[in-house]
């Protein structure tokens, strides 16, 4: 099965790195599902099979503590993999079981330790996540399992808020008045409180689910926020081509039961989408202010040639005054506009409709 | 009379709502061969969009079918396909004036039931020709000699006259038709004398302006004469004249009898009347037909656009409105909250919403309606008495020696099982009853005087729900009583917002309170700060709620493959913003307005 499915990637990035001109990689980021499951030799041959080169700025893997080996470690180090985000999501024993995961807080607890050591001896980064929110935490047990999770000092995380998909375990828990999710205000209050714990424990946000230390952001999703060009690879995966066009992913059973040489017509791992200029302009804006530097001045002149952004904005800046900020920097949300990212959009989305010409030329 | 005279027929399809008027248009459609297969979907007639999906009739529609009888003629049949709602009996009341017979459809497992009544007396006024026609022949539960009994019985009707049918599986429709053919008279009226046509309703087309329906009772419309409006004299040249088939159909020239439609470059929206009647130029008619009853709304609000610079698109879209919608009456008006407006009369409150949603959605606007409001009667100590149905005029209590509300007489015919249950939510109602009948051993017909405050709101709803959708409910409207009224105010974050303001019955205020306190807190989706909900009478605070801060979305992540599905939820809460108003500082949605009618009292 795996060794199907690396062949998929690598026929896959064949036929996607014709069409994408940029030759070498800045960075690679391996995460979805679990890359962390293929056996080292696969992962060798996947490498070879996209050539990587190994000097890539920035080669991330994603893991599951529970299988983070030394084999493993051995193995990225020689493939030139200098960046493991690995997903524990609590360090509290309970919730740990609750969510099923495999790893208990022990197993988490080692398996950073191992991080730490892996990444100490080079240049190399780690991250950790931690969710918020989860049925049975409380204002004060959210706040142990926060102030755990810093006491490990990772250089990088993100943290998470629970959000209840239909069709998982999780969903039917609630529905079915199992499971009761946290009370809103303390979470609300945990939140508050949290944040001001991460920042003086000298943490940057630098993203709305992102925090580092100084320097030591995801080069790699800060393409994404930035609204870069990407190549993705398997089944679901988009990749932004160019500025106008992007890849939307196929299925899971289209892309493993597919004849290879009909793949090479394209249709099974990709389909087109053709962004106009509003599109462009939408995604622009909602993924850059996702990040702390926000729209800069060269970005919003770009966007927006013949219009005068404090103009253009003004409703906006006025509705949501303290957070957010239009200076010479650029157009940006500070720390407690980032909470309101969704709700400021979508603001933003229903003044550019009424006032901006997506017809003026650009 | 003409050869071609005689062989028309002009009716239109009554019943109770549901009992299968559409349905069986669609068969009449299909035997005249009117559609292909591939064309064809269920209730034809019901061409709006709002009907498909409510599965109702709101409008009337017209439409002639040539039909071979079993004498070898063609005959032309016009038949109008009418709706069973209550709100919309105006439709039927103009449709009736233009036929000489009716199908009065009784459907045969639910008998005579309260609207199968009131629109035979419609047809009995006009003396129609009425054939009853009992309908859903196919379902296990249908029951001809029960239903049989009840045309005699309650209708009065001769009950061998009865045709059975199925409009669902076509069974009797041939006969049916032989039948319209034998028992209803071709029209009368002379082609060589003065034209009168009725105007009976009228639409506006995009491409070529004002389309008008008309019954033609006397004379020849043809193409290039001149016509007088006769209500203002108004003079048009006849562009186009045709019948109505699924499209329009241009046929150069009307007779007398026959129903159709005239184009006439018409310019001036408002020289158009429902009921007005249409004359030649050259050989006039001396007098008009007698027109239409007029129309008496229930029901008041005002419809204010969402962006207030939209009012003038607003006016232009309810003046094309009112052209297909002869029951809906405005006036100006104009709100603190919301800008200007217009305050429009309604025959209910399907009514209501269906010009609300036909304003959204034939002239792509964003609106809100207020509060709406049944018209109360004013005895001040001071000048003379007067009508009102604005809250925002309400006099200071102090000022009136008396106010009265609006009565109705209700008329709802129950199987007895439900009487207890029935009898209970009248009361509650504030209804008296004035008469009960057995009409047999299982079936009651109740009588109730009843404030028609409380039959708007949610009475039929209600009253469906306690007798599991067997009760039956008409109504008319009696006259005025002596009330005890009180403005309630609500308050959003501290401010009155002059459009949610209502009169209310002093007993029922605090409840009513409550509950729309309550019905605002789901209503309004949460904004950046805590929004406190109150109702007020007379400045002391009834009843509160709390509608917390918006969630923060803090931690939702992100990444290159989210960008559309991020992109497309936002899209989503966008069209849902747009539909809001501001109002003070607060974002009031456009169900908030309306759901306070749909409040339940608490207790
Ligand atoms: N079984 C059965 N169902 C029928 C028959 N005629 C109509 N129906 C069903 O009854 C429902 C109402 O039919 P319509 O034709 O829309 O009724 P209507 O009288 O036009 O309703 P309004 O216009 O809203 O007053 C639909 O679900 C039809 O499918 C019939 O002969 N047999
Ligand atoms: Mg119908």
């Amino acid at each position: 099965m795996s060794g199907r499915y690396i062949d998929r990637l690598i026929l896959q990035h064949e036929i996607l790195s014709r069409e994408f001109s940029t030759g070498e990689y800045g960075t690679i980021y391996l995460g979805g599902g679990t890359p962390s499951l293929l056996p080292p030799k696969e992962l060798e041959r996947l490498f070879r099979g996209l050539s990587v080169t190994g000097r890539e700025e920035e080669i991330t893997l994603e893991v599951n503590p529970e299988s983070l080996t030394d084999e493993l470690l051995d193995c990225c180090t020689s493939l030139g993999i200098n960046r493991i985000s690995m997903g524990i999501q609590s360090l509290n024993e309970g919730i740990l079981k609750k969510m099923g995961r495999l790893a208990g807080r022990e197993d988490n607890l080692r398996a950073i330790d191992k991080l730490r050591r892996w990444a100490g001896e080079m240049n190399r980064s780690w991250s950790i996540d931690l969710i918020f929110g989860f049925p049975g935490q409380s204002e004060s047990s959210q706040l142990t399992d926060l102030d755990e999770f810093l006491a490990q000092n990772p250089p990088h995380f993100s943290l998470y808020q629970l959000t209840v998909e239909e069709d998982t375990l999780l969903y039917r828990n609630c529905q079915e008045n199992r499971w009761a999710l946290p009370p809103e205000e303390e979470m609300e209050d945990a939140w508050e409180k949290g944040i001001v714990r991460i920042e003086s424990a000298g943490y940057e946000r630098y993203e709305i689910s992102s925090y580092c230390r100084e320097g030591l952001r995801s080069r790699h999703n800060m393409i994404y926020w930035n609204r870069g060009i990407w190549l993705g690879l398997g089944a679901g995966a988009a990749s932004m081509m160019n500025v106008n066009h992007r890849f939307t992913g196929t299925t899971w059973k289209r892309f493993l039961e597919a004849d290879p040489s009909a793949l090479v017509s394209q249709g099974d791992f990709y389909e087109h989408e053709y962004l106009n200029r509003r599109d462009i302009l939408i995604e622009k804006i909602m993924m850059c202010l996702r990040t702390r530097r926000g729209l800069s001045k060269e970005d919003l002149v770009s966007l927006f040639p013949k219009d005068k952004p404090e103009v253009l904005f003004a409703d906006i800046l006025a509705r949501w005054k303290g957070k957010i900020i239009l200076d010479r920097e650029g157009l940006r949300l500070n720390s407690v506009g980032l909470d309101w990212h969704s709700a400021v959009m979508v603001d933003i989305l229903l003044d550019l409709d009424k006032y901006f010409d997506y017809n003026t030329p650009l | 009379m003409s050869k071609e005279q005689e062989k028309v027929r002009n009716f239109c399809i009554i019943a109770h709502i549901d009992h299968g008027k559409s349905t069986l248009a669609d068969r009449f459609l299909e035997k005249a061969k009117m559609v292909t297969e591939r064309d064809f979907h269920n209730q034809m007639l019901d061409s709006m969009d709002i009907e498909q999906e409510r599965g109702i009739t709101i409008k009337s529609q017209a439409v002639t079918i040539n039909y071979e009888a079993a004498d070898g003629q063609i005959y032309r049949l016009n038949l109008i396909d009418t709706p069973g709602h209550v709100d919309f009996s105006y439709e039927v009341s103009r449709a009736i004036t233009s036929c000489e017979g009716a199908l009065l459809l009784i459907d045969a497992s639910q008998g005579v039931e309260a609207q199968t009544l009131s629109n035979m007396y419609l047809a009995m006024e006009h003396d129609l020709e009425i054939i009853p026609v009992v309908n859903k022949m196919d379902l296990p539960s249908a029951d001809l000699e029960r239903v049989r009994e009840q045309v005699e019985h309650d209708l009065g009707l001769d009950g061998d006259l009865v045709y059975p049918i199925s409009a669902k599986t076509g069974l009797g429709v041939d006969e049916l038709l032989e039948g319209i053919v034998e028992w209803i008279p071709a029209p009368t009226g002379e082609s060589a004398a003065p034209a009168q046509a009725l105007i009976f309703d009228s639409h506006y087309d995009a491409y070529r302006g004002v389309v008008i329906h008309i019954r033609l009772f006397q004379g020849t419309i043809k193409e290039g004469d001149s016509i007088l409006l006769m209500h203002n004299g108004s003079e048009y040249k006849v562009e186009e004249v045709g019948h109505f088939r699924l499209r329009l159909e241009r046929t150069g020239v009307l007779h007398a009898g026959d129903v159709g439609y005239i184009i006439a470059g018409i310019k001036v929206i408002s020289d158009i009347r429902v009921g007005d009647t249409i004359t030649g130029k050259t050989n006039p008619a001396k007098a008009p037909l007698p027109g239409f009853r007029e129309v008496k709304p229930v029901v008041f609000s005002s419809i204010y656009p969402v962006d207030t610079n939209q009012y003038e698109e607003l006016h232009s879209a309810i003046d094309k409105l009112k052209l297909n919608d002869a029951s809906l009456i405005y006036e100006k008006d104009s709100s603190a909250a919301l800008g200007f407006g217009f305050r429009c009369g309604f025959l209910g409150l399907l009514h209501l919403e269906v010009v609300q949603e036909r304003l959204e959605r034939e002239f792509g606007l964003n609106i809100v309606l207020t509060s709406p409001s049944v018209r109360y009667h004013i005895n001040p100590q001071k000048g003379e008495a007067y009508y009102l149905d604005n809250p925002l005029n309400f006099p200071e209590p102090g000022t009136i020696i008396s106010a009265e509300e609006p009565y109705i007489t209700a008329a709802i015919i129950t199987p007895t099982d439900f009487l207890g249950n029935i009898m209970t939510l009248c009361m509650n109602k504030r209804g008296v009853q004035t008469h009960m009948n057995y009409l047999d051993e299982k079936r009651v017909e109740l009588r109730y005087d009843m404030p028609l405050a409380e039959v708007l709101f949610d009475f039929y709803d209600k009253l469906k729900s306690v007798s599991r959708g067997y009760a039956s409910f008409d109504y008319e409207v009696k006259g005025y009583q002596e009330t005890d009224l009180v403005k309630m105010d609500i308050l959003v974050n501290g401010e009155p917002v002059d459009a949610l303001s209502q009169l209310v019955f002093r007993q029922n205020a605090q409840a009513r309170g409550r509950g729309i306190c309550k019905k605002l807190r789901e209503e309004i989706p949460r904004q950046q700060f805590k929004i406190p909900i109150q109702a007020a009478i007379g400045g002391s605070i009834v009843a509160r709620e709390t509608i917390s801060a918006l969630r923060k979305d803090v931690t939702a992540k992100c990444y290159g493959g989210d960008i559309t599905r991020k992109k497309k939820l936002l899209e989503k809460q966008k069209e849902g913003k747009k539909r809001m108003k501001m109002v003070g500082n607060v974002e009031l949605p456009q169900s908030a307005f309306l759901s306070v009618l749909r409040t339940d009292d608490e207790d």
